[in-house]
């Protein structure tokens, strides 16, 4: 019995190491889902609301993103492609290349942009991040026929088909996508040491939100 | 009948454009079968020039297709294509364009991107010599209505088929095989597309000899 006891204790003091306060996670958004989930996002998903709404896990959406941000420092920064075809990614995605250095493409994706060498517009990642799965769904494609590893911000009602590293997070809000770029940003700056593993990064996250028009 | 597919002035002043066709250029690539071994995508038609010197090709049909415009028709040829190497490699391209030559050049080009690799052998239980004159196993392949199947045959069967299905399996270096078809065979863009589904399906099936690779 006296072998169990120091088991329960740490069980309930686990230490969890946010890359920032749970209190901003919570405030972005990042953890709501939708109403619907599929089979795919189930393992990411830490409960189900009463009114059947369905909330994430802010501990795997922690991970995945440092998972990513490692996998994304490994490849050089202009050979990164980075998507979003809905506009409150639109703002998020720029300023997350101009950091990183990468290409983003904004607004309509041309077809053919990565498998049509003819074309003045071709490009050729060697990785690619996408923002909506459904919405980018070109991109994925296209993606996917060049045979290039593809990272996604997947929300609970997204089909994971092709992609190689899901991120769960809500890809639908302003302030999330914001946060979610954000720390991808600075994580990878980390990684890469261009910024110290403590340091901020010269922009709080509210630069990378859409800016509302009255 | 059969003519040398090469466009020389192409590969003359051929700038690679992507990435496997620079690695091509620069002879870190060979073979065409290193290419989809490593499941690279095949997009400029001149890799396939410079990596089989040898290829040739062979009309299988031309036609004349309108458009009803409000001013009358406006009629295009319509020329399909087959090249192959006589060893292993064959690809079946349309191509349509007003004049006859640009119309085959333009198959020619489809013709090359959609190459494909068969394997051959010998699965016929009345030779069992082991060597590629025939196939290794009773395969099948659709486009259209047409389903095309393909059954391995001794050493000096020949190839019993129609006539464009001939033409395809010479090209594609199949001594001896006997062949099954269903559907509207007439239709010779579909009948040989459903050959090309069906050789190519020799590397769809996965054998104890595949075992070994991986
Ligand atoms: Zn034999």
């Amino acid at each position: 019995m006296s072998s169990e006891e120091p088991k329960t204790q740490q069980k309930e003091k686990p230490v969890i190491e946010l890359l920032i306060p749970l209190e901003k996670y919570l405030a972005a958004g990042v953890h709501i889902g939708t109403h619907i989930c599929t089979k795919f996002m189930e393992p990411f998903v830490y409960r189900v609301r009463n009114d059947g709404l369905y909330i994430l896990d802010v501990r795997k959406i922690d991970e995945r993103i440092r998972i990513a941000a490692k996998f994304l420092s490994r490849y050089e920064p202009s050979k990164i492609a980075a998507v979003s075809v809905r506009r409150y990614g639109q703002v998020p995605v720029t300023k997350f290349c101009k950091y990183v250095g990468c290409k983003s493409f904004i607004g309509r994706f041309m077809p053919g942009t990565f498998t049509n060498p003819s074309l003045k517009w071709y490009f050729e990642p060697d990785i690619v991040v996408i923002t909506d799965p459904r919405a980018d769904s070109q991109a994925l494609k296209e993606a996917a026929e060049i045979g290039i590893p593809i990272v996604a911000l997947a929300d609970t009602d997204n089909r994971i088909e092709f992609i190689d590293l899901v991120i769960p997070a809500n890809n639908k809000g302003r302030k999330s996508l914001a946060l979610i770029y954000w720390l991808l940003t600075r994580q990878i700056l980390r990684e890469k040491g261009v910024i110290p593993q403590d340091a901020d990064l010269p922009e709080p996250p509210q630069e990378f939100e859409v800016k509302l028009r009255r | 009948m059969p003519r040398s597919a090469i466009d020389k002035e192409a590969l003359e002043t051929w700038v690679p454009r992507t990435r496997v066709g620079k690695l091509v250029a620069e002879g870190k690539i060979t073979s065409l079968r290193e290419i989809f071994d490593k499941n690279f995508p095949l997009l400029e038609p001149e890799i396939v020039d410079y990596l089989l010197p040898d290829l040739q090709y062979e009309r299988l049909d031309v036609g004349i297709v309108q458009k009803v415009t409000d001013a009358g028709r406006r009629s295009r040829f319509r020329v399909v294509v087959v090249v192959g190497n006589n060893n292993g490699f064959v690809g079946v391209g349309s191509g349509k364009a007003r004049q006859y030559l640009v119309a085959l050049r333009k198959a020619l080009r489809n013709a090359k991107l959609n190459i494909t690799p068969i394997r051959r052998g010998c699965g016929s239980w009345e030779c069992r010599c082991g060597e590629p004159h025939s196939i290794p196993f009773t395969v099948k392949g659709k486009s259209g209505s047409v389903v095309v199947v393909l059954k391995p045959a001794p050493r000096g069967t020949g190839l019993v088929a129609g006539d464009v299905a001939k033409i395809i399996l010479r090209m594609a270096g199949v001594k001896d095989v006997w062949t099954e078809t269903f559907g509207e065979t007439r239709t010779t863009l579909n009948f040989a597309k459903a050959v090309v589904n069906a050789l190519r399906n020799t590397y769809k099936f996965v054998t104890p000899l595949d075992w070994l690779r991986a």
